[in-house]
């Protein structure tokens, strides 16, 4: 129980948390294509911050719990990089929240719904590897 | 190296994030088109949803198929197991539900498209398409059996 209750929560917001950054990507290519950018970039703004962010949280905690209830030993590659990918993208993220929030400013600008776009498609790529080399666990002992 | 067995858990696992990503994305659009009154919005908000049948569907196929061939390569599993039947069985319940609700919201986004194109007005029959609680009760409940099939692949009771 104590074992796959956090692996559980874990897996279960990294899946919730992709379809969150998804739904940004494809709210931000709407608004970027030039109908209604006041309604996509307050969309994705809030998709972000009030459905990512705490998914993202919650998805740290939940790996920690897994990684340190499950005895897994902190040198295996595949931990370390899904780690790294996990801890580090929240930089990816909170500039994607701060360009998100720039948009709802200027809904007409011309850079803010396109640096959405991309740094959404960053998150995206960042969070497939991560899946893929947690579930892969290439090297693994 | 990664071997086979392996490369197919991490592409059931990718199907597991398209069939949950896909779910997501439908419910934060639906949930964002209920806080608006413009059929023009709605109609907008609604079109991105469309972008979750193809991975839903994409998602659901990849995790039945590579589920079954993990469980005929392991011995450690079998087909007989009840975790293993009762997952199949929920997962044709939530395709059965996900696909009636899918439906019932696709005739809601024709409507707002339709009402964007004779005036934009507010109107309650939208309204109250899109608060419809079967149509709710189909696509959250397919949602919720989902998460109960991934919880049943973590903890495999009786395994």
């Amino acid at each position: 129980m104590s074992d796959s209750l956090p692996i559980f929560v874990h897996v279960l917001t990294a899946t919730l948390l992709f379809g969150a950054v998804l739904t940004a990507l494809l709210l931000s290519r709407s608004g970027a294509a030039g109908k209604n950018p006041e309604l996509f970039a307050a969309a994705t703004f809030r998709t972000l911050l009030f459905v990512a962010l705490p998914t993202w949280l919650l998805l740290i905690i939940f790996g920690t719990w897994a990684e340190h209830a499950g005895d897994v030993p902190e040198t295996e590659r595949w931990l370390k990089i899904g780690s790294a990918i996990g801890n580090g993208t929240i930089l990816v993220l909170l500039a994607a929240i701060g360009a998100a929030y720039a948009w709802t400013k200027t809904p007409r600008g011309p850079w803010q719904s396109r640096a959405v776009m991309f740094l959404t498609l960053a998150y995206i790529v960042a969070l497939a590897a991560a899946w893929w080399v947690m579930s892969a666990k290439p090297g693994a002992s | 190296m990664v071997a086979a067995y392996e490369w197919i858990l991490a592409l059931h696992i990718t199907g597991a994030f398209l069939l949950l990503g896909g779910g997501v994305l439908a419910a934060i659009v639906s949930l964002l088109a209920r806080g608006r009154s413009k059929p023009s919005e709605i109609a907008a908000l609604l079109g991105i949803a469309r972008f979750a049948v193809p991975l839903v569907g994409l998602g659901a196929i990849i995790t039945l198929t590579l589920g079954l061939c993990l469980i005929a390569r392991d011995d450690e599993f079998r087909f007989s197991a009840a975790w293993i039947i009762l997952a199949i069985v929920l997962w044709v319940a939530a395709m059965a539900a996900g696909g009636i609700g899918g439906k019932a919201d696709k005739e809601t986004r024709l409507l707002a498209e339709k009402l964007a194109s004779t005036g934009d007005q507010p109107s309650i029959e939208l309204d109250a398409r899109l608060r419809d609680t079967k149509s709710l009760a189909l696509n959250w409940g397919s949602g919720v059996l989902v998460i109960v099939i991934l919880a049943l692949m973590v903890w495999k009771p009786g395994q």
